[in-house]
């Protein structure tokens, strides 16, 4: 006897979509060699971060600035402090600082963005206004700023991420929203009685998610990129924790001493972009929606 | 495709050419001229801004009135001779004839007048104004002598001479961003934040001074590009590259100097009011915990010195002989933090070594209990945060330690009596510095700083940790690049082959 | 009215944003009367230099007398260095300009090539090109700019490491300084360019019509040229405008790594010394700027596409 695929029925409109979306579009993501290899350098950098537990901070571990041997892999840097340990930190650091202020800055965007394109008039125009001024500045400068406001640190840094994230987030939930909101389905409800929290809630906001998780393994990547770069100006984690940013800064001194030192902590870095953006490239093509209303396996 | 082979080709062709072309800078045919390299731009023009980026350009633009030298001696330069009168409470400046400025106008008793009132002024900012306000009046006798009234007699008079180079009133409106003065040099050429040029004066009054034609000085990114402008011949000069450097530049024939005189050092400061810090046994401890030595041969490799007060041995003080964790614990229980403490460090992130400074200590102070958190802040907020005492504890730096110890106590914002930012505050420490500063019998001033080191060593609310040299690395064929006691470049004296 | 409406809002928008960067100059900790008075310097100092800065009067007042001076055309001065505001910018804009636009040029060239060569070539070409792309859109500019120092400055003594230089003084020297930082700003948006070259000719490669010339004997790089680039060229010229403002961004940390004498080592350096008229004028124009280009490109798109004037 032949079931009808999961999801959506082939060759039907999109519609309300009921829970068991997941697997497959998990299924998707893995068909593709560049999702497969995005997956598997991500679980990588995880893994890395989590088990390589060395000390970061202890001093005088090894003689400053020794090149690589088995039992420094990375070599030591300029107080003898061992590398790999102080990288594994720094992709610790990393990832938490930018998974949590995306999180948080995603999340208050989308849910403005979710609002302000289901209500529009007077609510989306100003919302809009608030989501576009911080258009002109480059990230970094915000960051800059808003690192010597709230003093330096991985707490400055977030709070600078969760604000450059949150427009972009606004704006992929606003352009969902406006959509959705005219769909046969959204009207059904509304004649229905539904208020508008549930039509929100139950109705727009699992139609508008796949678009936001694509946004946030971009996001993501565009977060480990700008922690990375405030902490090379100085301004982000401070000395002694290790991030990947102030590693590769302090590093360049050392450039002819101990090219090591400059290599590894940048390598980490590419490791972990290239992980993303491929998984996000994965991502859009599984969460593509002409895919989606095919029922594509 | 054929064609958009030739159109790669031909950009590549291109860009060879540039290459093979570009990198080494000509030297103007027969003119003399030194290339000179720093990560700091010049502030501004107005000599009376002590600020590091300014050092390049204050001795070769302007002319000060006397020069002090290793042994705190003054040497003639517009001022040419001098004598205390009226018990010291006078002292008449003679001053050099055939002086004139970049406008050519002479140079004058006036001028140094107008000059010590500009110093004195504090919406001018002068970073010796407070040197300055010993001076009670300036009385001109005629054209080429000067007298300087003081209110009692002043044994660092001569430091505050060193430093007062001499302004053009002509040209203070737009002083900040056209020099006006006596120098060895003018001004041809500026782009803000990249370079500068100096072009020798020819109406200079040391004739045969400067043998250079022209100075570029150029701004470099760090210290990563201040070596590569080096050893790339991009440039002849680089100033304040990182100690690390030094042993392989040496080993590829560079000179490097290193002026030692010790004007600048580290210090680590506790506000005397807050927490744990309040008792000084804690402060003893901590300054026992750090190692001086450490520091020194990781950040300096060995260039620096440890320190532990600013100046030379004082007679009849006992000096600790290094770091000393056991007597620092004790101390700790003895005051009641047995189990350490946490505390907030601040650290001025743009002083090289400071940040490592910060790590050190931190590494030092962890086994016995004390866990520091580090702040690193630039330097406008660390400023505010110094000024307001609005810290519990700080690495810092002061400088102008090597002249009279009057200059230092009085002047400096850690060591000062009155208004100190570590709240120390102490009657028997004031008279103490007011003896030194009041009397010019060398015994009993001695016999006072000898009594200052001890307090500074005992109360530890200043704790010195290591001297900072300035280092200069010259390539093969320079010649002749001397400082003043401040660590000044001096370029009038420069050859180049 | 569409017109009318959209200048109206950028107005209010402009105004907000006034505020908004006058409120962040002000709330950085510190002064610039603390950058100048020197380490040690006495309250009375610090006074004196706070009122000949203008910086004890009331915030409000302060900033109704810089909003009064902007609207006749008059940015300030810097209170450490003296130059005023606009001579500082004018002399900065043209590194800035320079650097973005030789960037710009770079990324343009390297990555339409390869993007159009691994679309027609295929095999080993279109792996080179992904593998390139995806590199270069994950590497951090930083990096880059570390690996080229090394490389090309530190060990192989080919270029100058940092610094600029006239390219009407001196054009040998401009140019060979002005490589590394170009390279490195141009390799993210080379990424861009490449992956969207490829993408869409790709795409084009397999519509009917191109089968069809092929089909009637048209070699493939002939078809590209003369069919599938016109159609592309106008979508990539929004994708790069949308980049470029990303590419602005890079321009900062890049400038501050080679000591390029542009806006954004401006910038940076102004914030460090709390120079309120440097820091408020750029970034004023840094909002006007982008402000501008927006209403222009909103311009546009209302005369071209006569449904958005009547939405």
């Amino acid at each position: 006897m032949l079931t009808p695929p999961r999801g959506a029925p082939a060759g039907a409109p999109r519609g309300p979509r009921a829970g068991g979306a997941l697997p497959p579009v998990l299924r998707r993501l893995w068909a593709q060699p560049g999702g497969r290899l995005g997956v598997c350098l991500l679980a990588a950098m995880v893994v890395v971060a989590v088990a390589v537990r060395a000390d970061p901070v202890k001093m005088g571990v090894g003689a400053p600035l020794e090149t690589p041997t088995w039992t420094h892999p990375f070599g030591t840097d300029e107080f003898g402090r061992d590398i790999l340990a102080r990288t594994a930190e720094g992709l610790r650091i990393s990832l938490g600082v930018s998974l949590g202020a995306v999180s948080v800055g995603g999340a208050v965007g989308a849910a403005l963005g979710l609002l302000a394109g289901y209500w529009r008039g007077f609510a989306d125009i100003v919302v809009s206004r608030v989501g576009d001024i911080l258009l002109p500045y480059p990230p970094i400068l915000v960051g800059i700023a808003l690192t010597a406001i709230l003093g330096p640190g991985a707490v400055g840094v977030a709070v600078a991420i969760a604000v450059v994230s949150f427009p972009l987030f606004l704006r992929v939930a606003r352009a969902a929203s406006l959509v959705e909101r005219s769909r046969e389905y959204v009207e059904a409800a509304r004649a229905l009685g539904a208020d508008t929290a549930r039509i929100l809630g139950r109705h727009l906001f699992p139609n508008v998610l796949p678009p936001l998780l694509t946004q946030f393994a971009v996001s993501i990547a565009y977060a480990v990129i700008l922690e990375a770069g405030l902490s090379f100006l100085g301004v982000g984690v401070q000395p002694p924790q290790a991030s990947l940013g102030s590693l590769l800064s302090t590093a360049r001194t050392y450039l002819e001493q101990a090219p090591a030192y400059a290599v590894f902590p940048g390598v980490f870095i590419a490791v972990l972009l290239l992980g993303l953006n491929l998984l996000s490239d994965a991502m859009r093509t599984a969460l593509d929606p002409r895919a989606l209303a095919r029922g594509a396996r | 495709m054929t064609r958009w082979s030739v159109v790669v080709a031909a950009a590549v062709l291109i860009a060879l050419a540039a290459l093979a072309v570009a990198p080494v800078p000509p030297r103007a045919g027969g003119a003399s001229v030194l290339r000179y390299a720093l990560t700091g731009d010049i502030f501004n023009f107005d000599p009376t801004q002590l600020a590091d980026g300014n050092y390049i350009m204050i001795n070769q633009l302007y002319d000060s009135l006397i020069r002090e030298d290793q042994d705190l001696h003054p040497r003639p330069r517009l001022a040419t001779s001098w004598e205390f009168l009226d018990n010291g409470l006078v002292l008449r400046l003679h001053l050099r004839r055939g002086v004139v400025f970049d406008s050519g106008r002479a140079f004058g008793a006036d001028d140094v007048v107008y000059n010590i009132h500009r110093y004195q002024d504090p919406a001018v900012g002068a970073n010796v104004r407070l040197q300055a306000l010993s001076v009670k009046d300036v009385r001109k006798v005629d054209d080429a002598t000067v007298d300087l009234v003081l209110d009692k007699p002043d044994p660092a008079i001569f430091d505050l001479l060193d430093f007062l180079y001499v302004v053009d009133r002509d040209g203070v409106a737009g002083i900040k961003t056209t020099p006006a003065g006596t120098g060895p040099f003018r001004l041809a050429g500026r782009v803000p934040g990249t370079s500068s040029e100096f072009a020798a004066f020819d109406r200079y009054w040391d004739k045969g001074t400067p043998a250079l034609d022209r100075v570029d000085v150029r701004v470099v990114a760090d210290d990563p590009a201040l070596i590569a402008n080096l050893t790339s011949r991009a440039v002849d000069v680089i100033q304040g590259p990182q100690p690390i450097h030094l042993q392989s530049l040496k080993q590829q024939g560079y000179r490097v100097t290193v002026e030692t005189s010790s004007a600048l050092f580290f210090d680590v400061l506790m506000n005397v009011t807050r927490g744990p810090f309040k008792d000084k046994r804690v402060r003893e401890a901590i300054s026992l915990a750090i190692d001086r030595g450490e520091f020194v041969r990781l950040f300096f490799q060995g260039i620096g010195k440890p320190a532990w007060l600013p100046a030379a041995r004082a007679a009849h003080v006992t000096y600790p002989t290094g770091v000393d964790a056991a007597r620092a614990k004790t101390l700790l229980a003895q005051a009641g933090y047995a189990g350490g403490f946490s505390t907030t460090m601040l650290v001025p992130a743009a002083i090289p070594g400071a940040p490592a400074l910060g790590q050190v200590i931190q590494s030092d102070l962890a086994p016995l209990g004390v866990r520091v958190r580090l702040e690193l802040i630039d330097l406008a907020q660390i400023r505010a945060r110094w000024f307001g005492s609005d810290f519990e504890m700080t690495i810092h730096q002061y400088g102008r330690a090597n002249r009279d110890p009057d200059s230092l106590l009085r002047g400096a914002v850690v060591f000062r009596p009155q208004d100190n930012i570590t709240r120390y505050d102490s009657g028997a420490y004031a008279a103490l510095v007011d003896r030194g500063a009041t009397t010019m019998d060398p015994r009993a001033r001695g016999a006072a700083y000898g009594e200052v080191a001890k307090i500074l060593l005992d109360e530890a609310f200043t704790v010195t940790v290591a001297a900072q040299p300035r280092i200069f690395v010259t390539a093969p064929g320079v010649d002749g690049l001397t400082t003043n006691l401040e660590g000044m470049p001096i370029l009038g004296g420069v050859h180049v082959r | 009215m569409y017109f009318a409406s959209r200048v109206l809002q950028a107005v209010p928008t402009l105004a907000a944003a006034a505020v908004l960067l006058f409120a962040v100059t002000h709330l950085l900790p510190g002064d610039p009367a603390l950058v100048y008075a020197g380490p040690d310097a006495t309250p009375a100092v610090v006074a004196a230099l706070r009122q000949s800065m203008g910086l004890s009067a009331p915030l409000p007042v302060q900033f109704v007398r810089w909003l009064a001076l902007v609207l006749r055309g008059d940015l300030g001065k810097s209170v450490i260095s003296g130059y005023t505001v606009t001579g500082l910018l004018g002399q900065a804009i043209g590194p800035t300009f320079e650097l973005a636009t030789a960037a710009l040029l770079l990324s343009l060239l390297v990555g339409g090539a390869l993007g159009i060569a691994g679309a027609i070539r295929g095999g080993a070409w279109l792996r080179t090109a992904t593998a390139y792309s995806s590199l270069a859109l994950t590497v951090p500019n930083f990096w880059t700019a570390i690996l080229l120092i090394l490389v090309f400055s530190v060990t192989l003594r080919w270029l100058p490491p940092s610094g600029m230089a006239s390219l009407v003084r001196d054009p040998a020297s401009a140019l060979a300084l002005l490589i590394l930082p170009a390279v490195t700003l141009s390799f993210h948006l080379s990424g861009v360019v490449c992956r969207f070259t490829q993408g869409t000719l790709l795409e084009v490669l397999r519509e009917e019509y191109i089968r069809t010339a092929r089909a009637k004997g048209l070699d493939a790089a002939r078809t590209v040229l003369r069919h599938a680039m016109p159609n592309a060229i106008i979508p990539l010229i929004t994708v790069v405008g949308i980049e470029f403002g990303r590419l602005l961004g890079g321009v900062v940390i890049v400038e501050w790594i080679f000591a390029w004498p542009g806006i954004g080592h401006l910038i940076v350096q102004a914030i460090g010394n709390r120079d309120y008229a440097v820091i408020q004028g750029s970034l004023l124009l840094l909002t006007v700027a982008v402000l501008g280009v927006n209403l222009c490109v909103d311009m546009l798109y209302g005369l071209v596409d006569p449904r958005i004037r009547y939405s």
